[in-house]
């Protein structure tokens, strides 16, 4: 995948604070796009983009908790930082437990903003990284035809070709053909990281798809 | 039915006694009356002087006319019988001849012109009490009455005689009414008042002047005449004692003392005695006549001015009497000023509060007991109102006598003497102490409440300053990091540190506002734009509104008059309201909360302000009682902000009430009278 350049989405009602936060995370040679409020930001969201989410928690009309539960719902793995003017113990927690990266009091130092960014955007390009393997998995699982399938479902559970060979009616010369085919077409070199595939694609138990 | 009957039979019986009673009174009275009326009769014939036998002075007509005057109409025919009476008894022993028919007619005729003008324009018998009074007099009863009446009783005499018996008839009729009526009139008006005590000097006086005069007038005028022809100039000897009579006693020692003088001239002259027998007998009469008259109108008219003088002097010392002891009696603190400023009288209750002399205060002394930081204000006010010669109210404190300053209230209102001249001031002070420490009280009351309520928005306000902070900061730390740049960006460096600056200015604003609204300040009442009161305090509470997830819908009318008030206190009335509304919709969904200002002019031109919320609305039983104090429907709270809020209404002159919405939720109307720029 070729690595787009990561941007901060800056949501806050308070033209200020977005104006000078805009300007901090600028001069910190950051890419931002800044919002007033969380439904221009969602009009405009693109989820392909590479980048994580600043937000202000207090704002009229969705705030940000909400906007973080609308993500979440859509599908959005976008990492959230939050700030806010209180230092609001319950609130913090609920919204670490849905899953930001971090909740910020304002004033907040840049040091402690840049930090808590740089892990978010971590955060982010490793998911999407992972996201995209994943992908590229599902892809090559795509393509194995569906005697194929079963063989993969059968070698993962960790059965020799002589026992996949009696249970699919067929002789171990045939299964260990297929047994090549799924490596070739998996893309794996070892037994190993065929198991390792096939778990992150889900496949782990002797089922029928 | 029966009892009807029977008590209108008693009120009658009842009624029957009185009435016998006044029947019989009557009569006595008008018997009495025809008895003096015969007596005046005798005693006039015996008083003809001879040759013509003319009676200078005719008693009977003048009798009559003095008990007409004072007796009710209804019974003049009965006083008039019985005064003719013996009269008319002669007149029909001798076959009434025509003249004594013409001397009747001519009697009643003079009398009732006299007794009814008398009445009508002269208060009767009160008539020698004012100087109208005897001028009226004198010119109906003494000169109208006479002078119509001689134009009948003259037909009694021989046609070419006609105006002689005219002139005879006149002055004596003329000469009753001037000096015998009168002194009937008077000593009747006398026994009707009540009596003032009787000082023994006074009765002494009268008597030495009673018996001066009448030795005076024996001497000159019974004692044997001269001859030479002339009229001696001891004939106005009496004058003195008339005199002495009019100054002292009034018109009763004047109408009197001339009695004495015509019966007693009269007496003489009839005898053959005193000056007026010079001449011929007619010549005599006219002169007696003449004299007495002539000294008889001065003097009454003397007596009643003096009368009237003495009258306005008792009446302006009763009045001085009345005023000093309201003023001394009252509770209030008076004093007085003349023209130039300087005050010229105090009450007692004024000295006893400051504890000092009169001497000391008068003049400029009283401006020594005024508190020093309010006597610029104080002379400034009393000054600039004395200049103006108008009303004037001001508040100060005066030193009580006991060392300490208490606030009074000083009113002053300019007086003018007759004619609009002014003539200074007079005020009266009240001890305020006691109200204006309610109003101190009231003042913390206010303050606290507000100090209160603003704890309440205190975590958004701590948001509000913390919005310019976080901008400042940043910029900052931005700045810092652009600094470094090769080469540095020196336009977007301005750029950052001008925002500081307003972010800056942006917190200052906030606590401004903020120190203001915790201030403990008096009521600074100014022209104010509600719109922009309405708009300031949304500012200030844009924070908590918005962490409550209340949506704010702003309907501010365009062309709204100024209002009179302090904007401080209107803020505190508004966020009460805002905060209640909030309150009221804490079970409303977050989605549904909606907040609406909205300012408008009203049909009677007062500025209303409406604060409307979708919550969940005021119950019926507790509309009544929503101003009352410590009342209260949430859990926390004094119950004081709806009835603070209401006082500090009613201080603007405006209302404060409340009514549930047609939908869901409540409205509080605020209506404030409006300003239009003149000072009250």
């Amino acid at each position: 995948m070729s690595a787009m350049p990561s941007t901060v989405f800056l949501v806050d009602d308070d033209a200020a604070i977005r104006k000078a936060l805009t300007r901090l995370l600028v001069a910190a040679g950051l890419d931002v796009r800044s919002f007033a409020s969380p439904q221009a930001f969602l009009e405009r969201h693109d989820p392909a983009v590479p980048g994580c989410l600043v937000l202000d928690v207090a704002m009229p009309g969705l705030n940000g908790l909400e906007l973080q539960r609308v993500l979440a719902e859509s599908g959005c793995n976008r990492p959230i930082i939050f700030l806010t003017g209180r230092g609001d113990v319950p609130m913090s927690v609920h919204a670490m437990k849905a899953g930001a990266v971090d909740f910020l009091t304002k004033p907040v130092a840049d040091d402690v903003l840049l930090e808590a960014i740089h892990a978010a955007l971590e955060k982010d390009r490793s998911t999407r990284r992972t996201h995209t393997e994943l992908d590229s998995i599902k892809d090559r699982l795509a393509t194995l035809t569906q005697r194929e399938r079963e063989v993969l479902k059968h070698v993962v559970s960790g059965q020799l070709n002589k026992q996949i060979a009696a249970d699919l009616g067929t002789v171990e010369k045939t299964i260990k053909v297929h047994r090549g085919r799924v490596m070739a077409k998996m893309q794996v070199g070892t037994f190993a990281d065929l198991v390792r595939a096939a778990d992150r694609a889900g496949i782990t138990t002797r089922e029928t798809d | 039915m029966a009892n009807n009957v029977l008590s209108s039979m008693a009120n009658a019986s009842e009624a029957v006694v009185p009435r016998l009673a006044r029947a019989v009174s009557l009569t006595l009275r008008v018997l009495l009356v025809g008895l003096i009326c015969f007596l005046g009769t005798e005693i006039g014939f015996a008083h003809k002087v001879p040759p013509h036998n003319i009676s200078p002075l005719w008693p009977t007509v003048a009798i009559l006319f003095s008990v007409l005057v004072v007796t009710p109409v209804r019974h003049w025919w009965a006083y008039v019988m019985a005064g003719y009476f013996t009269s008319l008894i002669n007149d029909a022993r001798a076959g009434f001849p025509l003249p004594s028919i013409l001397f009747v007619i001519a009697g009643v005729l003079e009398l009732l012109v006299a007794a009814v003008g008398v009445r009508l324009f002269a208060e009767g018998p009160r008539a020698f009490l004012r100087l109208r009074g005897v001028m009226v007099y004198l010119g109906i009863a003494v000169i109208l009455a006479p002078f119509l009446s001689a134009f009948v009783a003259a037909c009694a005499a021989q046609p070419d005689h006609y105006w002689f018996y005219w002139r005879v008839w006149f002055f004596s009729e003329a000469l009753a009414y001037l000096t015998l009526a009168p002194a009937i009139l008077t000593w009747i008006a006398l026994a009707g008042r009540a009596w003032k005590p009787v000082f023994f000097a006074n009765f002494l006086e009268a008597g030495v002047l009673c018996c001066g005069l009448i030795a005076v007038m024996i001497t000159v005028f019974c004692s044997t005449a001269a001859s030479d022809g002339r009229v001696p100039a001891l004939v106005y000897l009496p004058l003195p004692f008339l005199l002495w009579a009019a100054v002292r006693f009034g018109p009763v020692g004047i109408n009197t003392a001339l009695l004495l003088v015509a019966f007693l001239s009269i007496s003489g002259a009839v005898a053959g005695r005193g000056p007026f027998v010079v001449s011929s007998p007619d010549e005599n009469v006219l002169s007696l006549q003449l004299f007495l008259i002539a000294i008889a109108v001065p003097l009454m008219l003397l007596a009643a001015v003096i009368r009237e003088g003495r009258e306005k002097t008792m009446i302006l010392a009763e009045s001085e009497a009345r005023f000093r002891t309201m003023t001394d009696g009252a509770p209030m603190l008076v004093w007085m000023a003349d023209a130039d400023k300087r005050c010229s009288y105090f009450n007692k209750p004024w000295l006893e509060f400051t504890g000092r002399k009169v001497e000391q205060e008068l003049g400029e002394g009283w401006a020594e007991g005024v508190h020093p930081e309010d006597l610029r204000r104080c002379l400034s006010t009393y000054g600039a109102a004395f200049d103006a010669r108008e009303r004037f109210q001001m508040e100060y404190r005066l030193r009580h006598r006991d060392g300490t300053y208490r606030w009074i209230v000083d009113c002053g209102v300019p007086r003018f003497s007759e004619g609009g001249v002014f003539a200074g001031y007079i005020g009266s002070c009240m001890d305020i102490a006691d109200r204006k420490q309610v109003e101190e009280q009231r003042r913390e009351l206010t303050h606290l409440a507000r100090v209160a309520m603003l704890g309440e928005f205190s975590g958004a306000l701590a948001h509000e300053l913390n919005q310019p902070l976080t901008a400042i900061l940043s910029n900052a730390q931005a700045a810092r990091r652009l600094v470094t740049k090769e080469p540095p960006d020196l336009a977007e460096l301005k750029t950052i540190l001008q925002d500081i600056v307003d972010e800056d200015k942006r917190a200052g604003e906030v606590l401004r506002r903020l120190r203001l609204l915790l201030k403990k300040g008096e009521m600074a009442f100014d022209a104010i734009d509600v719109n922009q009161v309405a708009t300031d305090v949304l500012d200030l509470a844009h924070a908590d509104l918005a962490s409550r997830c209340v949506a704010v819908n702003c309907q501010l009318a365009s062309a709204l008059p100024m209002v009179r008030g302090d904007p401080v206190q209107l803020q505190q009335v508004l966020l009460n309201l805002i905060g209640n509304a909030c309150d009221a919709m804490t079970a409303t969904e977050t989605t549904m909360r909606r907040l609406t200002i909205a300012t408008q002019r009203n049909e009677d031109s007062m500025v209303q302000i409406a604060v409307t919320d979708c919550g969940v609305g005021i119950p019926e039983e507790t509309m009544s009682r929503l101003f009352d104090a410590f009342f209260t429907t949430k859990q926390q709270g004094l119950g004081l902000g709806l009835t603070i809020s209401r006082s500090i209404v009613s201080a603007h002159g405006g209302r404060l009430w409340a009514s549930n919405n047609a939908g869901r939720g409540a409205t509080f109307f605020l209506a404030l009278p409006s300003y239009n720029g003149e000072p009250s």
